[in-house]
């Protein structure tokens, strides 16, 4: 996810939110995966499809649809790492 | 300091890891590693066989049976590695829903290669490579690619399955 977070940052996440917007960088639960960390690429009714910011990212079809009830929470802010 | 005292209350209570999972998937995999290592198990054993026969072993003879061995080994382990990351990174819910034996077979892979390691039967290799080849051919199906089977044009000449690619 760089360059927005970067191994080794600390987020802090709102878990209650009212809706998911566009941009919006979220953490999931996901099935196969694990906690990831990823922006919303669109959403529609059925849940969010989500991307990557670093070219190198896991494809959005690898992650695949994801559904509002797996999604932990909204990234607040970052406390970048010291480098 | 922010970070500094986070960073402390991390590593005295742990937070939560959350991955971004930046790996490059390059979606190359060909199952043509794991069956030339798999007829490679069946050639090092075949020459530790004439070996074998021997009544008694030079010193260089010695030394080649010792490669032999070393080699047959690293190459069942090949075999496995190879399988390993294409039933992994590979096969997902499309492909085992269309194999749902994959699973089934790469453990029985994973003993073959385990028994190639542990002994000199011919056999154990020729066993090795047969389950390599249905697992080929299992790849191959996911792509849509026919297959066929034919002697491999070298030693140890075995029945290999290669993908019709023209």
């Amino acid at each position: 996810m760089t360059p927005t977070c970067k191994p080794g940052d600390f987020i802090v996440i709102l878990r209650h939110f009212f809706r998911i917007n566009i941009n919006d960088v979220v953490v999931i639960q996901h099935e196969h995966l694990g906690m990831l960390i990823k922006r919303v690429a669109s959403v529609d009714s059925q849940g969010v499809m989500l991307k990557g910011d670093d070219t190198r990212s896991i494809s959005s079809d690898k992650i695949g649809k994801v559904a509002r009830q797996h999604i932990m929470g909204k990234l607040l802010f970052r406390i970048a790492k010291k480098q | 300091m922010l970070y500094n005292t986070l960073d402390l209350i991390d590593k005295l209570c742990g937070f939560e890891r959350v991955s971004a999972h930046c790996d490059i998937p390059c979606k190359v995999y060909d199952p043509a590693i794991a069956q030339f290592a798999a007829l490679s198990v069946v050639r090092f054993l075949d020459l530790i066989g004439e070996l074998s026969d021997k009544d008694s072993l030079s010193l260089d003879e010695q030394a080649k049976l010792t490669r032999l061995v070393q080699e047959k080994e690293l190459h069942a382990a090949k075999v496995k590695d190879e399988v390993v990351v294409i039933w992994g990174d590979y096969f997902k819910e499309p492909q085992i829903t269309a194999h749902p034996n994959v699973h089934q077979l790469v453990h029985s892979i994973m003993l073959a290669g385990s028994a190639c390691k542990q002994s000199i039967q011919r056999d154990n290799g020729v066993k090795l490579l047969e389950l390599v080849n249905q697992f080929a051919a299992m790849y191959w199906q996911t792509k849509s690619v026919e297959t066929f089977i034919t002697t491999s044009p070298y030693l140890p000449n075995e029945q290999v399955v290669y993908p019709r690619l023209d």
